[in-house]
């Protein structure tokens, strides 16, 4: 058996200590000196009571001796899923709200002569919108790069349910904005619509030629707002991590999400930080664990600006399938924490530790646990032509 | 700092799965056969429904438990305890109402979950034989407005019931059962066993092709026009993925009816920014092209697949040896 034994009563106050310390994550610490720490008997399993009912006796190992298949796993991510590095490159989290329509070729166009091709592109200014918001919707049409003066056929917006349009359609009114038509659409008119609503056009861009296309915008209206950031941010640091803890006044409970980025005084980004979870309703506090190692890592002090802090209930099941909270005005610093006050520790979880457990297991009773192997230009094998071959890279 | 791992007894099931073939291909090229054709190979063929009936236009059994299905065609299909005798439940009325997954709640079994790709129901074409593990075909229902919530909240049974406890999974999803997993990953706080998740041809990023280019052609899939890009990419964080790694891969053989509305390379359905996880909507020509969302990596090869969206769907096993 590859797995060195290890143990003793070192081992054993170790484990107890690991084993019981209070919350879902743990540090992962320098493996000790095998020789120095190596001893025959059984341990405790870290895996919990309810992992399986046929538990034997456990062989106490060092994180050196894991398997390569088991330590790979551990390895993968020295961040709990909560909390991870920011950078520009991040433009869904930086951007959260925004919107990726594209020009697109109308297809009866399409020809050898690109500046012959009309493109269009139906768009709005963001992705949702809570409360009384107004929408401002727009339609470029473009022949190759120039600009094409479209008539508008119809425009409207219509509420969208399960069973898909609901209600009276909206007239959608626009008017030219240089290059391109644009118009407003205030949501009070959904009333208290939440959800999709439906937007769609159809143009002329060239006489008797028509185009049309849809898109969707979601609204929380205010009377399905869930609750609300109720107060400025406090931070502190508690064991290497830095915690955002974020006040709000919840109308309902439910099963809540959280999100946030956070940026160092020049506004690079450094960190997102996110939190899940059942909440009950009223006034309480939200702990935005930002782990201490991805500030470590980042290696710029404090204070950080909390940017984008969003948040909506969760629906299970339900369409749609949240209510979301009103944004949350950019600003919040916090204190000048130095790095050297967070941790530089990978990260560990209780989850982790079962997983590979749960994989040992699997090992000893013969049952491979194949990867497949991370995808690097010229570095990485094609798998065999049979595909019956190993997958697993060299 | 010392570890210890208890050793525990593993068991495997065996379980057969019929195969079942396309059916709907015929029936759509038309007036706006080209495009129509491509949107429905993105949801991916879809075919009548195991245990249950269903098709590209199926209810759901989501919130409607002991009554009709629920959805845009709601009486084509039922939740209720006689629907057995009479075979015409809805495709998820199993793990929906009855709580029946097909796994065995922690009983250190092994598990490969399958999630298919928007309006269709089943994996149709071949599931994962790994050695020691018990392929589920996942009955999540894609086809109606609501899909994506029915089909998350769907994926959460097998889930909580097939990779928690004693038991661990792989996750292998295809084309919409990408945004499937990663939505219920978002969402949820469980921390299931699963040792990572597979995706081909991943339309977690959305496609170009949704909207009304499908709308008209796609007719009673009411879901396929939610797969747009700014529909997707907003619907959940795909930063959050419980912490494990999501390996993808994807096809370079687009269709000419349909890629020239996908930017970069694609598989005629959804393009490389999808399939390999690009935090925007940015033309590439490589999987490897970053940056990606959190825990996803581009597996095997950066330069994807001579496959189209089609043929994407059983490559993942096929490189696995499965």
């Amino acid at each position: 058996m590859i797995l060195g034994i290890l143990g003793g009563a070192l081992a054993c106050l170790v484990l107890i200590v690991w084993a019981t310390r209070p919350g879902e994550s743990r540090e992962r610490e320098t493996p000790p000196d095998v020789a120095a720490s190596r001893t025959v008997g059984p341990e405790p399993s870290l895996a919990p009571a309810d992992a399986g009912a046929e538990q034997a006796p456990a062989d106490p190992i060092s994180w050196a001796d894991l398997p390569e298949e088991v330590r790979r796993v551990l390895e993968s991510t020295p961040y709990p899923p909560s909390s991870g590095r920011l950078t520009r490159g991040n433009d869904d989290l930086l951007y959260p709200n925004r919107r990726y329509e594209r020009h697109r070729p109308i297809p009866d166009t399409l020809g050898p002569d690109p500046a012959d091709v009309v493109t269009w592109r139906f768009t709005t200014d963001r992705w949702s919108y809570v409360g009384p918001e107004v929408a401002q919707v727009f339609l470029e049409v473009l022949r190759g790069d120039e600009p094409v003066a479209v008539d508008i056929v119809a425009a409207s917006a219509a509420r969208e349910g399960e069973r898909g349009r609901t209600g009276t359609p909206e007239p959608v009114a626009f008017s030219r904005d240089g290059d391109r038509l644009v118009a407003e659409l205030p949501l009070a008119r959904f009333a208290d619509h939440a959800g999709m609503i439906l937007l769609e056009v159809q143009f002329e861009y060239a006489p008797g030629k028509l185009h049309s296309d849809e898109l969707r915008i979601f609204s929380t209206p205010t009377s399905h707002v869930p609750g609300r950031v109720a107060g400025p941010i406090v931070d502190r640091v508690t064991d290497g991590s830095l915690v955002l803890d974020v006040p709000v006044d919840l109308a309902t409970g439910g099963f809540y999400r959280f999100d946030a980025n956070l940026y160092d005084a020049n506004g690079e980004p450094v960190a997102f930080v996110s939190f899940k979870g059942e909440l009950a309703s009223g006034p309480q506090q939200i702990p935005l664990e930002v782990y201490g190692k991805v500030l470590s890592d980042a290696g710029v002090p404090g204070p950080y600006t909390v940017g984008e802090l969003r948040g909506y209930r969760f629906l299970d099941g339900q369409y749609p399938d949240r209510e979301l909270l009103p944004p949350v005005a950019d600003g919040f610093s916090t204190q000048g924490w130095p790095p050297d006050v967070f941790t530089t520790e990978p990260h560990v979880s209780e989850h982790d530790l079962r997983m590979a457990d749960l994989m040992l297991e699997d090992l000893a009773a013969g049952i491979p646990l194949p990867q497949p192997p991370v995808a690097q230009d010229g570095l990485v094998p094609p798998p065999p032509a049979d595909g019956a071959g190993s997958v697993r890279p060299e | 700092m010392v570890f210890s791992f208890s050793a525990r007894v593993h068991a495997s099931q065996g379980r057969a799965f019929q195969t079942r073939l396309p059916s709907r291909l015929r029936t759509m090229i038309g007036t706006a056969g080209a495009i129509g054709l491509a949107i429905l190979l993105l949801g991916l063929v879809p075919g009548e429904a195991q245990a249950g009936k269903g098709g590209d236009d199926a209810g759901t059994c989501v919130n409607a438990c002991g009554g009709f299905g629920r959805g845009n065609n709601q009486t084509n299909c039922y939740c209720d305890s006689s629907c057995t005798t009479y075979g015409d439940c809805c495709a998820d009325y199993q793990p929906v109402c009855n709580n029946n997954t097909g796994c065995v709640a922690n009983a250190n079994r092994r598990y490969v979950l399958h999630v298919g790709g928007m309006c269709s129901q089943g994996w149709n074409d071949r599931y994962a034989a790994a050695s020691g593990y018990t392929s589920i075909d996942v009955k999540a229902v894609q086809t109606n407005h609501s899909g994506l919530a029915d089909s998350s909240f769907t994926l959460g049974k097998y889930l909580d019931q097939c990779c928690t406890g004693s038991n661990a999974c792989y996750v292998l999803n295809y084309s919409g059962g990408d945004a499937v997993m990663g939505h219920r990953f978002a969402n949820s706080s469980t921390n299931w066993n699963i040792h990572w998740v597979g995706t081909s041809g991943g339309a977690a990023g959305g496609s170009e092709l949704s909207g009304n280019l499908l709308a008209d052609v796609f007719g009673p899939c009411d879901y396929a026009g939610h797969l747009g890009t700014s529909e997707v990419r907003n619907a959940y964080n795909h930063n959050d993925t419980n912490g494990k790694t999501v390996y993808r891969i994807g096809g370079h053989d687009g269709w000419w009816y349909s890629s020239w509305l996908l930017p970069g390379e694609d598989d005629g359905a959804v393009a490389f920014h999808s399939a390999g996880a690009r935090t925007t909507t940015t033309s590439t020509s490589s999987m490897c092209s970053t940056p990606k969302w959190t825990n996803h990596v581009a597996a095997w090869t950066c330069s994807g697949y001579n496959l189209d969206h089609y043929e994407m769907k059983t490559k993942f096993i096929t490189n696995m040896g499965w």
